[in-house]
């Protein structure tokens, strides 16, 4: 593409003018960008740059043993990588007609509920960082960090863990854990307040959120919008409630709805959302039952995935998060497909819900939106 | 809902008081997380690789499961690995690649590669060096062998004890064996060949790292035909099998299966059942030449003979056919099959069994002459003169006597004898009678089976101790299981009877260790405790030699022949041009695999001297 830093009009020099937004911009993330013609303050048209970075996962994972994959897919999600791991697992489980110990799928809620939180800590910072209180992305990426470190002592990696495994997870939960992620817990409920009276109290970011990028339920319908977002426009939709996986349907929490459909209503969702995550997580810790934690398959050059196609999905901090597999009987995949929730949002519905919005309203949009572009550009 | 969101100016003011707080950040190294057991990153922290480089057998499992081909397997010739089939390439590390995922120590089989909790790796690049060459530099500071001196601090480590947690399933699957009591009653085939699905889950064990290659004698296609199998696709694995073995049903029920003791799930777990999974194969084929589409090349007019119809003269056959050779076989007897007609029982390779295998071979055309004896009914010189080329493998024909006193009594036989009589069915009644075997290998096993098959109550009397003995551990396990007592240190004295063998007496030997750590040296003397038990027969099954005396005598001396074996170069040649040699009398291991390999080389060797003598 051509760069045209500025279109000049003819009555004022700068009326009208192209902006981008992102790469490497404060509330983007990977090669994506936006271009925005701009009419004066406003946006008057959207176009969203995928980057064409090529990572190329889906293709790459043709290329490996069922089980090589599970090395590479966590770096789809940079935030969020277990819910890679976990939805491709279930996958192949279903198609190979594993059957998941009970111990383990305690383990997969207590790890996906973690990475959730993790992910919301993202998001508080984020929108920190869009609106100019860099406070919060200071305490939210430092609380984060304890996330992190419980992960290491589980999995051996903070980032990407690696730690699921058809049939179960990779080891057992060490000795000691399940207390520290208690006490964790106890950490974690006595700095949400902090958090309300930092973030969501504070009088800026409500006049700098609260009615900006207005998503009515049925345009979040029409546009493919899962997850904290749409929950945001009251709809209640939740793939843990509504189609319950692993031991959901077990473990007693509320979906919350905040309902107004602004950006101030998307974060405080998530707010809301981080509470139910350490209720799961409770739970978690008390009713895990003993027993094994996987169940044994063929070695990783022998595990031959029966011919078939599944598609499996889990709830993301962002929404739903799938993965079509199709087998063809072999020692490898014969065709991966990535469904990432930012996939509609960012591509097609930003194209519609940004015009007409001022331009310091544009970072609190993404944001809010929680859009990740790793998930287009897989 | 919980929270009261209503705006409120002074409250964020109140995060000023974390000012005075302890911060998140860790001063490290002054400070240290108080999150883990121990000081430092977590215990299980997946950093820089460690490994045993005496454990390592060099199996390269590390390097094929790698997703991001960052292990390379590179040879040292000053490694000394611990165990027998080791091999001595030690994987290498290049850390640009390495993605620090740990499927490398999640599939090693014997546990030596590690990671450990260092994750810190800096090097001082010389800054005069021209920029060009840096990247060069760079790799080679990030490309290394990881041993036990790298690093003494275990994270993420897979121990022994630790077999869920690897990806290797260590677990064989056993074919169905018919129990003792009632195996013992009757010649029928006691161990059952795989069904489908047990095979198939049996083949999905395999890692296809080929370490079993290398131990077999004759270098099958081994990962091949297994992983053929885990497939779901026996045609495909007998095809494997049938490049390189010709009698595929027999040595699935009979092989010495040295592959399984080189596998490397056995390391940790139990070996595959490699012999039952060809087993499988070969019986889930009617016809081998229709299924697999062999066919005998074009003849291309020249002429060979192979003397005696076993393993060895049927593989040199077989694969002489297809090169295009006319070959006829002369066996003595009226039955093709050598040893494995006359020597192993029913019970472990029923004759319908052999015969698939033979009879396939047969089928190519090649011509077998049977109740034609060399030296008697056509002189050897003949042969020589009549066929282009001539291939001897008559095995080891004649038996070792026990040279002691008493061994001309009636009752007294040697192995092959006994095991003759009992597949030409015409074996003596033993019903209560006492039975005394000597010797420790897989004929003296045979004899001892087969004779508490026809009810005789037997013990075996072995000079040195059980784990010494050279017959397969599960023969012996399951000879045991089936009522036979063994006699460890026995050594044979004297055999006492008016008529016939009534008594037997041996000493009971003291074991000298040998210092080079080799099997212990029976000693008896003066002192050792003298026993006897009553005997009606004795049966010394203590090895054979090969019978040559079909040769001429001068050919015997030329040949080199010093009464045990006939020496021959890989191809099977002797110092007569034409003339080769394969099988028990010329090999070091004296099996049915090793045979067949010494077969298969001679049809080579043939082909290179007939191409030279144009």
């Amino acid at each position: 593409m051509e760069l045209r830093p500025l279109n000049v009009s003819s009555k004022s020099k700068y009326k009208t003018y192209e902006l981008f937004i992102g790469p490497n911009h404060p509330g983007i993330e990977g090669n994506f960008s936006y271009v925005l013609d701009m009419d004066g303050h406003k946006v008057a048209q959207v176009t969203p740059d995928p980057g064409l970075l090529h990572r190329g996962f889906e293709k790459l994972m043709e290329r490996r043993l069922w089980t090589q994959n599970l090395a590479l897919i966590p770096r789809i999600c940079v935030p969020e990588p277990d819910i890679n791991e976990v939805a491709y697992c279930m996958g192949v489980e279903h198609l190979a007609g594993i059957e998941v110990p009970k111990r383990a799928q305690y383990i997969r809620v207590i790890v996906l509920e973690l990475a959730r939180m993790g992910a919301f800590l993202f998001g508080f910072g984020g929108l920190g960082g869009a609106t100019g209180l860099y406070t919060a992305p200071n305490w939210a990426f430092g609380d984060r960090d304890y996330i992190l470190d419980l992960f290491e002592w589980l999995t051996g990696g903070r980032v990407y863990h690696i730690y699921q495994y058809p049939g179960g997870v990779k080891n057992d939960i060490p000795e000691g854990w399940l207390d520290k992620l208690s006490e964790l817990l106890d950490y974690f409920e006595s700095r949400l307040p902090e958090y309300d009276k930092l973030i969501f109290k504070n009088p800026i970011i409500q006049r700098r959120t609260k009615g900006v990028g207005y998503l009515s339920a049925e345009d979040a319908i029409e546009n493919g919008i899962t997850g904290p977002n749409l929950r945001a426009s009251g709809v209640k939709w939740d793939i843990r409630k509504a189609q319950p996986y692993l031991v959901y349907d077990e473990l007693d929490f509320d979906i919350p709805i905040t309902g107004d459909g602004d950006a101030f209503a998307r974060a405080l969702q998530r707010r809301y959302e981080m509470a139910e995550s350490i209720k799961i997580l409770r739970q978690c810790i008390k009713q895990i039952p003993d027993g094994p934690h996987r169940v044994k398959i063929p070695n990783p050059f022998q595990f031959r995935v029966p011919a078939g196609a599944y598609y499996s999905k889990v709830e993301s901090s962002k929404g739903e998060f799938g993965y079509y597999l199709v087998s063809n009987g072999d020692v490898k995949p014969y065709r991966v497909y990535v469904r990432g929730p930012s996939y509609s949002v960012s591509l097609f519905y930003a194209q519609k819900a940004m015009v007409g919005m001022r331009i310091e309203d544009v970072p609190v949009w993404i944001h809010t939106m929680d859009i990740c572009p790793p998930d287009f550009d897989r | 809902m919980t929270i009261d969101a209503k705006r409120n100016g002074l409250v964020p003011i109140s995060a000023l008081k974390y000012l005075f707080k302890k911060p998140h950040t860790v001063r490290y190294p002054k400070e240290d997380l108080e999150v883990f057991p121990i000081e430092g990153n977590s215990p299980t922290y997946r950093g820089f690789h460690t490994n045993d480089l005496e454990k390592c057998i060099g199996c390269g499992n590390c390097a094929a499961v790698c997703p991001a081909s960052a292990i390379t397997m590179v040879k040292d010739e000053n490694v000394e690995p611990k165990r027998k089939f080791a091999k001595k390439y030690r994987p290498i590390i290049d850390y640009g690649r390495c993605c620090f995922c740990a499927q490398c120590v999640d599939i090693c089989p014997t546990g030596s590669l590690q990671m450990s909790r260092e994750y810190i790796h800096t090097f001082h690049p010389d800054l005069s060096i021209a920029v060009e060459e840096e990247p060069e530099t760079v790799a080679k500071n990030f490309v290394w062998r990881p041993d036990l001196t790298h690093s003494d601090n275990p994270g993420y480590v897979r121990l022994e004890g630790d077999l869920l947690n690897k990806t290797i399933d260590f677990d064989r699957t056993d074919p169905r064996v018919e129990p003792a009591n009632e195996r013992k009653l009757s010649f029928a085939k006691f161990v059952h060949t795989y069904s489908r699905e047990e095979a198939e889950r049996e083949a999905s064990r395999c890692l296809g790292c080929g370490a079993c290659v290398e131990a077999c004698p004759n270098q099958l296609h081994i990962p091949e035909y297994i992983s053929a199998i885990a497939k779901g696709d026996p045609k495909e694995s007998l095809d494997w099998v049938y490049k390189r073995n010709p009698l595929p049903l027999i040595c699935g029920e009979v092989c010495t299966h040295q592959c399984e003791e080189a596998c490397v799930v056995g390391i940790q777990g139990e070996p595959l059942a490699i012999r039952w999974l060809k087993a499988y194969s070969a019986s889930n084929v009617d016809d081998y030449r229709e299924a697999l589409n062999i066919r005998p090349a074009k003849s291309n007019g020249k002429k060979l003979a192979a003397v005696g119809a076993g393993p060895a003269s049927l593989s040199f056959g077989y694969y002489a056919k297809r090169l295009g050779y006319d070959v006829t076989i002369y066996e003595a007897e009226k039955k093709p099959g050598g040893a494995m007609m006359w020597g192993i029982p029913k019970y472990r390779l029923p004759k319908e069994e052999l015969m698939k295998d033979i009879n396939a071979i047969l089928n190519l055309g090649i011509e077998l002459r049977t109740n034609v004896r060399i030296g008697k009914d056509i002189l050897f010189g003949e042969l020589l003169k009549d066929y282009d080329a001539v291939f001897v493998g008559t095995g080891n024909s004649k038996p070792l006597t026990l040279r002691i006193e008493g061994e001309n009594l009636p009752g007294v036989m040697q192995g092959l004898t006994f095991m003759r009589l009992v597949n030409e069915e015409k074996a003596p009644d033993l019903e209560g009678k006492q039975m005394v075997v000597i010797g420790g290998g897989n004929v003296a096993m045979d004899v001892a089976r087969s004779s508490v098959r026809l009810g005789a109550d037997v013990t075996i009397v072995y000079r040195r101790r059980i784990v010494d003995m050279p017959a397969d551990p599960e023969e012996i396990r399951e000879a045991q299981e089936e009522g036979i007592r063994v006699v460890e240190a026995g050594v044979p004295l004297k055999i006492y009877g008016e008529k016939s063998v009534e008594e037997f007496e041996y000493a009971v030997a003291s074991l000298v260790p040998d210092p080079k750590g080799g099997r212990p040296r029976p000693v008896v003397d003066d002192n050792s405790p003298r026993k006897k038990i009553k005997a009606d027969y004795v049966i010394a099954a203590i090895g054979q030699h090969p019978n040559l005396d079909f040769l001429p005598e001068d050919i015997q001396k030329k040949i080199g022949f010093d009464g045990k074996r006939v020496p021959v170069d890989d191809y099977g040649r002797t110092n007569i041009k034409g003339l080769f040699f394969g099988g028990d009398l010329s090999n070091r291991r004296q099996d049915i695999i090793s045979a067949i390999g010494a077969g298969q080389r001679a049809a080579k060797g043939v082909d290179l001297y007939l191409a030279s003598q144009k």
